[in-house]
């Protein structure tokens, strides 16, 4: 009698080899790529590069407010929505073998795919004004390469990544439904009072996490002239990355476990950066108020 | 039930049902909002359309039943609980309507679209709420709350499309005719929903 030895083969076990806040964040990027709002925000977004596809048009150089306003504000409460729908499972399952600060993790990693489309966003806006230059009028053409890369970096794609942190953080901090909202309100309420079109505001505006840096504000005998204002915007993309940093580290030390002396002495190191940073895009760049020598575009009035 | 017990129920009914302190809060700031807007109107703008956002995120709110397990079991018919919830969307569109007469002088020679905005968007998000409410959802309004109001500021600040579809106008030249076409077709649209909702808890029931 022949004796049969069954041997049992098992499929490597990948969740055990995967960190769970990997495995989470894989999750929660799919399902904030998923939301309506954020899918509506982000075919709107896209929606503004149709034009592209006719050789002839020039770049929009103010057309970064679309990616920040409908996917960065909207993800304000994309995030904090998605927050909260996770911690009413967590709190449906009870003893989760998941602590807070994981499932926080992986919503930040979730804020990866809002900056993704915001970064194709700029990337095709910046691939257009590298093979057609932008219009002699405007405020891009008095500028270097990596200057207006820097601003449209920061517009376009890095305010697709702080709104949805701050949602996380806002969700992480309060379960009032009308936080975001509120937020976001007061946040486009700072942004407006912040834009550059109060001279007095201009130098310090950049404390804002979104301003602009040149446009048609117009001068006294020409409403629609192009004019670049003051600053550095490289140290600002620096001060905005700090601040989602900030925001990002506040949200994970809602969690007692990650409250340890190294991560407060991270935190503070993040703030001082970001303190040093806004000084340095307010006092350094471009010193003056630089104006286009060509008159402005009577439709180019974009806000 | 003699009707001045009925009307007393109602109000009685009403006066649980309203969230005041959200109101109180919204209305506040929508007023706060519009006398900005009509102080640098130029520049503020957006913050125009961010309070008709509001408006709508709120009406839809008010229409949440929190004790939705308890209400949906009750005689009481959707028509008869919407009705006692309505005092919030018509005190928002009263706010909305007297702070534009308030201020008509400061803003766009268009007071008619601009009053006609805020109050189908109070409606359409009521109705929106109230139609989401006969699938047995307690508290559809604070989702759709949690998506118009960001919605409607985004669209206030970016205007996509705004040559095709100016949904919230400012300059002159742009079409405000077709701005009226587009909220008026929102407020047919909003009463379509409100009577469908009814007719479907007519239709499930409650009578």
């Amino acid at each position: 009698m022949n004796a049969t030895t069954l041997t049992i083969v098992t499929a490597p076990d990948r969740s055990s080899a995967t960190p769970a806040w990997l495995l989470l964040a894989r999750m929660e990027m799919i399902r904030y790529a998923r939301r309506p709002a954020f899918v509506l925000g982000a075919g709107l977004t896209l929606a503004a590069l149709v034009p592209y596809l006719d050789a002839g048009e020039p770049v929009d150089e103010l057309s970064m407010i679309a990616p920040a306003a409908l996917i960065g504000l909207i993800g304000i409460t994309v995030s904090a929505q998605r927050v909260w729908a996770s911690d009413r499972c967590a709190d449906a399952a009870g003893s989760t073998p998941v602590p807070m600060a994981t499932r926080t993790l992986a919503h930040l990693a979730a804020c990866l795919v809002p900056f993704g489309v915001g970064l194709l966003f700029v990337a095709v806006s910046y691939a257009r004004y590298l093979t057609d230059p932008p219009p002699a009028n405007g405020y891009a053409a008095l500028m270097s390469d990596s200057w207006v890369l820097a601003v449209w970096f920061a517009l376009g794609a890095v305010s697709c990544l702080g709104g949805p942190i701050l949602g996380v953080l806002i969700a992480r901090m309060t379960d009032r439904r009308a936080v975001p909202i509120l937020t976001t309100v007061g946040l486009v309420a700072l942004a407006i009072v912040f834009q550059g079109l109060f001279e007095p505001l201009r130098r310090i505006r950049v404390f804002v996490p979104w301003t602009y840096w040149g446009g048609p504000f117009g001068i006294d005998s020409d409403p629609q002239r192009s004019i670049v204002l003051t600053g550095s915007p490289h140290c600002w993309v620096l001060y905005l990355l700090a601040l989602c940093a900030v925001a990002a580290l506040m949200a994970l030390r809602q969690d007692r476990t990650w409250r340890s002396p190294r991560n407060r002495a991270a935190f503070a190191a993040l703030l001082v950066t970001a303190v040093i940073t806004c000084l340095l895009a307010m006092w350094t760049g471009t010193p003056d108020t630089i104006i286009n020598p060509l008159p402005g575009d009577e439709t180019s009035w974009g806000g | 039930m003699s009707p001045a017990v009925a009307v007393r129920a109602l109000a009685h009914y009403s006066r649980a049902a309203t969230p005041w302190g959200l109101l109180a809060t919204t209305a506040v700031v929508a007023v706060g909002l519009l006398l900005i807007v009509a102080r640098w109107p130029a520049v503020m703008w957006p913050l125009h359309g961010a309070t008709i956002g509001l408006l709508a995120g709120v009406s839809a709110w008010s229409a949440d039943e929190r004790c939705a397990a308890v209400v949906d079991i009750t005689p009481r018919p959707l028509w008869w609980r919407t009705l006692a919830r309505t005092p919030a969307t018509l005190l928002l569109t009263a706010v909305w309507i007297a702070t534009h007469l308030a201020v008509r002088d400061r803003l766009p020679e268009h007071l008619g679209v601009l009053v006609l905005q805020g109050t189908v968007a109070a409606v359409a998000g009521f109705s929106a709420a109230t139609w989401k409410r006969t699938s047995g959802n307690p508290e559809p309004g604070q989702r759709i709350a949690l998506f118009i109001c960001p919605a409607a500021v985004a669209i206030a600040l970016a205007k996509p499309w705004s040559t095709h579809a100016p949904v919230f106008p400012i300059w002159p030249h742009e079409d405000w005719h077709r701005t009226t076409v587009i909220w008026s077709v929102t407020a047919g649209l909003a009463v379509l929903v409100m009577t469908a909702a009814m007719q479907r808890d007519v239709a499930e029931g409650h009578r």
